[in-house]
């Protein structure tokens, strides 16, 4: 059974339009992916055990960080600064050149005592980046530092609280976005 | 945490007589008689005023305002927290800063007494994990006390509560006895010996409440986030 016309139009244009896109890029053929997430130090499984709060160990082993947590004073991270760790990975077999990274943060804030009430702020620009060059099957990453603990201090006054921060990547390439990222902390309070 | 809806003492023509039963209650506490609670600010309780606040002021004005103050350090001073002995070989350790360990006397001895009732009912269930040290008996399976509240009371970022002295965290435990931090999805957490402690907790007079979300544990409640640490209200 042959396809109908319309159909064969369709995936014509379509073709078409991504060999376009892909000329127009720095490195033809040239694919880039991104990813951010949340990395900060904090005491080892083994520091733990038996820790003196009183003379806390420094800190010193890197971990992902999922939510920032006070539950338990030792045991959940809860760190002063958390850093935004951006990856761009170059996927393909030629060198991709002359890309450009642009980092947003935005804090989600609300009524300590209320959390249905907070928003999301509006997006802030943290970082603008070149790379100039990504070898093949590499990755280039970018590190900014959240500071948690500054913006608790600046909400104080007025009650409020960070509920969440989200950090944002675009890696923009000749004037086109070829990955964009974001990733989310969750900052809980205590009860 | 007591309140006042409005100022109480010199110059103020009109308080509540409620306000009035709380400042002359808290000065008494402090030590600076105001004479009969009844409500009314005449020249005793406005001297006793004069006088707490000769402690901290150069010029006293016999005047409490909601949130002044003289108001936080007559709180401070009526709730009179105190701290949580930093000893080991009693049946508890403690996993927050010495700062952040201050309670009501009766939250600090409720507190000792659990930790001293479970020692007793851990050496007992398992009489070879007991050891002497010091001349004390103890077992391995010890109790980790967390925030309570700070030398005066008040806020305790990032808590709501903790704030006079009557909110302990408190750890569950785990099967390898170590003083670390478990959840109640981790391998190494212990329902038998949390329920055990939890039973220690419920039978003292001074516990009212503990949130906790191992709900296979009779007797307490569930709450959002408590998942790795008891949260235990006291009644004073």
């Amino acid at each position: 059974m042959r396809p109908p016309k319309w159909l064969v139009s369709t995936l014509l244009f379509c073709t078409v339009t991504m060999v376009c896109s892909k000329a127009d890029t720095p490195t033809d053929g040239a694919q880039v992916s991104a990813q951010a997430r949340f990395l900060c130090k904090w005491w080892s499984e083994d520091q733990m055990n038996g820790l003196d709060p009183n003379h806390p160990p420094p800190k010193n082993t890197e971990i992902v960080i999922e939510k920032w947590d006070y539950s338990d004073p030792v045991g959940t991270p809860h760190p002063d600064v958390v850093d935004l760790v951006v990856e761009i990975k170059n996927e393909s077999d030629v060198p991709v050149a002359a890309l450009s990274v642009e980092i947003e943060g935005q804090w989600k804030i609300g009524p300590f005592a209320k959390e249905t009430l907070a928003k999301w702020g509006t997006p802030a620009k943290l970082k603008s980046t070149q790379l100039s060059s990504v070898a093949s099957h590499h990755t280039e990453s970018v590190r900014v530092p959240i500071n948690v603990a500054s913006k608790m201090a600046e909400l104080k006054s007025s009650k409020g609280w960070p509920y969440a921060f989200r950090g944002k990547v675009t890696v923009v390439a000749a004037g086109s976005t070829v990955a964009t990222a974001e990733h989310e902390l969750t900052i809980l309070k205590g009860d | 945490m007591p309140e006042i809806t409005g100022p109480v003492g010199q110059g103020v023509p009109h308080s509540s007589s409620d306000d009035v039963i709380t400042i002359q209650t808290l000065l008494k506490k402090a030590g600076n008689d105001p004479g009969k609670i009844d409500g009314r600010c005449g020249p005793k309780t406005i001297s006793a005023i004069v006088a707490f606040q000769s402690k901290f002021l150069s010029a006293p004005d016999g005047r409490v305002d909601r949130g002044g103050l003289t108001w936080k350090k007559l709180t401070a001073e009526a709730l009179s927290l105190v701290q949580l002995p930093q000893v080991s070989g009693f049946g508890y350790y403690s996993f927050s800063p010495v700062t952040r360990q201050y309670g009501t006397a009766d939250t600090i001895q409720a507190l000792r007494d659990v930790a001293a009732s479970f020692r007793l009912n851990a050496s007992q269930q398992n009489p070879g994990a007991t050891s002497v040290s010091l001349g004390v008996s103890c077992t391995d399976r010890m109790m980790g006390i967390g925030d309570i509240s700070f030398q005066n009371g008040g806020p305790m970022d990032p808590h709501a509560t903790h704030q006079k002295g009557t909110n302990t965290d408190i750890r569950p435990l785990r099967t390898d006895k170590k003083q670390s931090p478990v959840s109640i999805t981790d391998a190494e957490y212990s329902s038998e010996d949390t329920s055990m402690l939890v039973k220690c907790l419920l039978a003292h007079k001074n516990v009212r409440r503990i949130l906790f979300n191992d709900t296979s544990i009779q007797g307490v409640t569930f709450f959002v986030g408590h998942h790795n640490h008891l949260h235990v209200e006291m009644r004073s």
